[in-house]
C-alpha cells in the first residue's frame, strides 16, 4: 500500500481508537447507557477517524504551503505598512468565519447581539495577528509582550471580580481557546513559520511560533472589555437538554444515522463558509504575486477538498456523537455516590483526548521540523497529554469544590510567565501556541458538555464552575511544554560540551591530494 | 615526533598516505526513521552528524496531487573514516530493521579537505579505538606505519548531481530530469545568500528562498540528465538554477539486509 496513505490511516485510528475504548469501557463499568447512544457514538468515532484522516493530509497538502507562502510573501514584500494591514485583514476575516464563534456568540445571545461579540472578537484577533507579525519582524521578545498582555489581561479580571461581574471570567478565557479552532490554528502556525523563516539571523528560529499564542490573548481580552461595557451576566450553555438525551435512549439505528444525515448540511454550510474566507483570501495573494505554479496549485487545490471533507466529517461525528454522551457521562457520575471517581477518570479522559484533537497534530509536525527532529512528535503529543490530564483533573476537583478559578489561572500563568526566562526562547512559542491548538473540538464538544454535566450533577454553579474548563485546557500546556523545553535545554547545553574542546590549529586545512579515476 | 597538539603542520596530519581518508557520507532515509539513523551514527564512529529535512520527489504526477506522493526524507550528512563506513552503513541498514523496503539509500563523497581540528577529532578517536580507551595519546607514532593507510586513485561510478534553484521549480524540474533517466531525487529547502539577493528589511536581511535538489546518478546518465534540465531551468531562466555535479565514490542501498 502506499506509504502515505498507510501512515494517515495509522495516524488517524491511533489517535480516535483509545479515548473511544476508554469511554466505552467507563460507560459499560460506571455507567451504563442505551444501545442508542453507544450506536451513536461509534458512529460518531468512526466518522471522526475518516475526517480526521483527509483533515491532515489536506492541512499538510493546502493549509500549510499556504499560510507558509503567505507568510514569506508578507516578509519579501519590503513594506510594514503592507505586512501590517494584509495580517490585520486575514485575521479578521478568518476568525468571522470561525464557526466556534458562532456558537460561542450564541450562548451569550441573550444580553448581547452575536454580532457584535463577532465582530469585537475579529477586530482583537486581527490586532494581535498583526502585532505578532511586527513582533517577528523587530525582533521583540515573545515572552515581554506576553508578559504584559497577561498583566493587562488579569488587570482586567480583577476590575472585573471587583466590580461584581466575576461570573463572566471563566467565559472570556475560553473564548480565547475557542476561537483559534483547526482552521485557524494550522494556518497560523504555517504562517508564522513562513514569516519568521526569511529571516537570516539567529534568532529566526526562536520566533518560528507564537502568533496563536497571541491570537489567543486578543479574544480574551476583547470579550473581557465586552463584559465590562455591557454587564453581561447571563450565559445559555449550549448543550442537549434531558430531554433530547432521554430521546436518544429510544433511539433506534436508522434514527441515529438519520441524525448524522441532518446534521450534515449544517456543517458543511460551517465549514463552507470559514474555508470560503481563507480561499478567498489565497485567490487574490496568488493573482496578486503569482508565487505558486501550475502543479503546486493544482496540489493546494486539491489538499483544500481534503481539508473540507475532512471537517465536515469531523465535525459532523463529534457535533452529533460525542455531545451526547459527553453530557451523560458528567451527569450521571456527578450524581452518583462515586463522585470522586470523576477526577481519576477525566484525567484518563484527558490523556487520550489530546490526540484526537486535529489541530494538535498540524502543531506536533511542526515542531518535529523545526527543531530537526530533535523534539518528536511523540514526545510533544506526551507533553501535551500529561497537560490535557493535569487540566481535566484540576477542573474537576474544582467543580467537586467550588474553588474560584481564579485561584488557580493567577498562579498558573505566573509560573508559566516566569518559566519563559528560563527556557529556550522557541520553547516559549510552543507552549503558548499549544495552549489555543489544545482547545479544539474535542473539547468543546466532549469535555465541556462532560464538566457542565458533572458540574449541574454534582449541584454546583455551572456558569462559576463548569465554563473555565477551556481555559484550564489552554493552560496546563503552557507549564508542561515548558518544563519540557527546560529539560531538552539542559540535555543540549550537555550535549554541546562534548564536542568543544578541539581548538588546535583552528585556522588549518588539511588538504587530501588524490586523483579520481572515473570507471 | 613532534606534538600535533602545539604543532598543526606536523607531518602526521599532512597528506602523502599516512593519513585516514575522510568521506562524506549522504545518508537520505525515511523521516520516521531519522532518529534511529542519526543515534546509531553517533553511537558509532563518527563525531560529526548533521541532519536536515528534505522532500522525496513523487514517482507520478497524480499521486504527488492527490498528496500521497512525496514522502518526508531526512538527508544526514556525516563525515567519516573511510574504512569505517562499510561498517558504519551496515550498522545504520540494522537499526533501520528489516522492514525498509525503499526506505532510504547512503553515498559517499571523498573529502578533499578539511580543517585540522576535525581531523584531529578522527586522529584521536583511531587512536582512542587502538589503545582500547586507554588515556589518549597525543602523538600518535603508530601512525606512520599503520596499514589502514588507503592509497591509489579512487574509482568513480556514480555522480551526485545538486541543483540550486529558485523556490517552487522543483516539481517541473524532477518532471525534466526524471525523462533524462533520473531515478528520483530528494528536495531541501534553503535560503540564497549571495550579496545582491541580500535585503535588509527593518535591519533584518531577508533572503531569497531557494530550493536544492540532490540527484544521485549513474555515471553514464549524469550528462544527458544535467543537459535535460540546465536549458530550462539554467541561470539565465527563471528558476536561476545552478547546477552542477559532484564525484560518488560509494552507494550502498539502505533496503532491507
Amino acid at each position: 500500500m502506499n506509504k502515505i496513505l498507510q501512515e494517515k490511516i495509522k495516524e488517524a485510528f491511533s489517535s480516535v481508537l483509545p479515548i473511544t475504548a476508554i469511554v466505552l469501557i467507563a460507560s459499560i463499568i460506571l455507567v451504563p447507557m442505551s444501545a442508542g447512544i453507544i450506536v451513536m457514538f461509534l458512529v460518531g468515532a468512526a466518522l471522526l477517524i475518516i475526517g480526521m484522516g483527509f483533515f491532515t493530509l489536506g492541512a499538510d497538502m493546502a493549509m500549510m504551503p499556504m499560510g507558509e507562502g503567505i507568510g514569506a510573501q508578507l516578509t519579501k514584500g519590503q513594506s510594514v505598512f503592507m505586512a501590517v494591514g494584509v495580517s490585520f485583514l486575514m485575521g479578521l476575516i478568518i476568525t468571522i468565519a470561525e464557526p466556534d464563534l458562532m456558537v460561542l456568540a450564541l450562548q451569550l445571545a441573550e444580553s448581547l447581539n452575536p454580532w457584535v461579540l463577532i465582530i469585537t472578537v475579529g477586530l482583537g484577533v486581527g490586532l494581535f495577528l498583526s502585532i505578532a507579525v511586527l513582533r517577528i519582524l523587530f525582533g521583540i521578545p515573545l515572552r515581554f509582550l506576553l508578559l504584559f498582555l497577561y498583566i493587562v489581561t488579569f488587570g482586567l479580571a480583577f476590575y472585573m471580580q471587583s466590580a461584581g461581574d466575576g461570573a463572566f471570567i471563566p467565559v472570556s478565557f475560553d473564548a480565547g481557546g475557542v476561537t483559534t479552532g483547526p482552521i485557524t490554528v494550522p494556518f497560523m502556525l504555517a504562517m508564522c513559520l513562513g514569516v519568521a523563516s526569511l529571516r537570516g539571523d539567529k534568532s529566526s528560529k526562536d520566533d518560528s511560533f507564537g502568533f496563536v499564542a497571541l491570537c489567543s490573548v486578543g479574544p480574551i481580552i476583547s470579550v473581557m472589555v465586552l463584559g465590562v461595557v455591557n454587564h453581561i451576566t447571563k450565559v445559555t450553555p449550549q448543550i442537549p437538554s434531558d430531554e433530547s438525551i432521554a430521546l436518544i435512549d429510544k433511539y433506534t439505528d436508522r434514527d441515529v444515522v438519520v441524525q448524522f444525515v441532518e446534521h450534515f448540511p449544517e456543517t458543511i454550510q460551517e465549514v463552507a463558509m470559514a474555508l470560503g474566507a481563507i480561499l478567498v483570501f489565497f485567490v487574490v495573494f496568488q493573482l496578486i504575486t503569482r508565487r505558486y505554479k501550475k502543479h503546486q496549485l493544482a496540489r493546494i487545490v486539491i489538499g483544500f477538498l481534503y481539508t473540507f471533507i475532512g471537517l465536515v466529517v469531523f465535525l459532523t461525528g463529534v457535533n452529533v456523537g460525542f455531545i451526547p454522551v459527553g453530557s451523560l457521562f458528567g451527569s450521571k457520575l456527578g450524581q452518583s455516590e462515586l463522585k470522586w471517581i470523576l477526577v481519576p477518570l477525566s484525567m484518563l479522559i484527558g490523556y487520550f483526548i489530546v490526540a484526537a484533537e486535529p489541530a494538535v497534530h498540524v502543531l506536533n509536525k511542526q515542531v518535529e521540523e523545526v527543531s530537526q527532529g530533535a523534539v518528536t512528535q511523540k514526545t510533544m503529543n506526551t507533553g501535551l497529554s500529561v497537560g490535557m490530564a493535569l487540566a481535566l483533573g484540576i477542573t474537576m476537583i474544582r467543580i467537586l469544590l467550588g474553588i474560584p478559578i481564579m485561584y488557580i489561572l493567577v498562579p498558573g500563568y505566573g509560573f508559566a510567565l516566569i518559566l519563559t526566562f528560563f527556557v529556550p526562547k522557541i520553547f516559549t512559542g510552543i507552549a503558548f501556541d499549544s495552549g489555543g491548538v489544545c482547545s479544539g473540538p474535542m473539547t468543546s464538544t466532549f469535555l465541556l458538555p462532560f464538566a457542565i454535566g458533572a458540574c449541574a450533577g454534582s449541584g454546583g454553579d455551572t456558569m462559576r464552575d463548569a465554563f473555565g474548563i477551556v481555559a484550564m485546557v489552554a493552560m496546563t500546556p503552557l507549564v508542561v511544554i515548558q518544563i519540557l523545553g527546560l529539560v531538552y535545554g539542559i540535555k543540549m547545553a550537555a550535549k554541546a560540551k562534548g564536542l568543544g574542546g578541539v581548538t588546535a590549529g583552528a585556522g588549518e586545512v588539511i588538504l587530501f591530494e588524490e586523483e579520481y579515476t572515473y570507471g | 615526533m613532534a606534538n600535533t597538539e602545539t604543532n598543526p603542520k606536523n607531518s602526521n596530519l599532512q597528506t602523502g598516505g599516512n593519513i585516514l581518508r575522510l568521506k562524506l557520507i549522504f545518508l537520505i532515509v525515511d523521516w520516521d526513521k531519522a532518529r534511529a539513523v542519526s543515534d546509531v551514527i553517533e553511537e558509532g564512529s563518527c563525531p560529526l552528524v548533521f541532519l536536515t529535512k528534505g522532500q522525496g520527489t513523487a514517482q507520478s504526477d497524480i499521486l504527488d496531487l492527490l498528496g500521497l506522493g512525496a514522502t518526508d526524507k531526512a538527508v544526514l550528512l556525516c563525515v567519516a573514516e573511510a574504512l569505517e563506513t562499510p561498517t558504519l552503513i551496515k550498522t545504520v541498514r540494522h537499526a533501520m530493521g528489516s522492514k525498509s523496503a525503499g526506505a532510504g539509500i547512503a553515498f559517499t563523497v571523498p573529502l578533499s579537505g578539511i580543517n585540522a581540528p576535525l581531523m584531529k577529532v578522527f586522529l584521536e578517536a583511531e587512536t582512542d579505538a587502538e589503545n582500547e580507551k586507554t588515556q589518549i595519546a597525543k602523538e600518535n607514532p603508530k601512525m606512520a606505519d599503520n596499514d589502514t593507510t588507503v592509497s591509489g586513485p579512487i574509482a568513480i561510478k556514480n555522480e551526485l548531481i545538486l541543483s540550486i534553484l529558485n523556490n517552487g521549480f522543483s516539481d517541473e524540474f524532477m518532471v525534466a530530469a526524471r525523462k533524462a533517466g533520473a531515478r528520483g531525487g530528494t528536495v531541501l529547502s534553503a535560503r540564497g545568500l549571495s550579496q545582491q539577493i541580500v535585503k535588509k528589511f527593518l535591519g533584518i536581511s531577508v533572503q531569497e528562498e531557494k530550493e536544492i535538489i540532490i540527484i544521485l546518478a549513474d555515471k553514464d546518465k549524469k550528462l544527458p540528465i544535467m543537459q535535460a534540465v540546465s536549458n530550462a531551468f539554467g541561470i539565465s531562466s527563471k528558476a536561476g538554477g545552478v547546477i552542477f555535479s559532484l564525484p560518488v565514490d560509494q552507494v550502498m542501498s539502505l533496503n532491507e539486509i
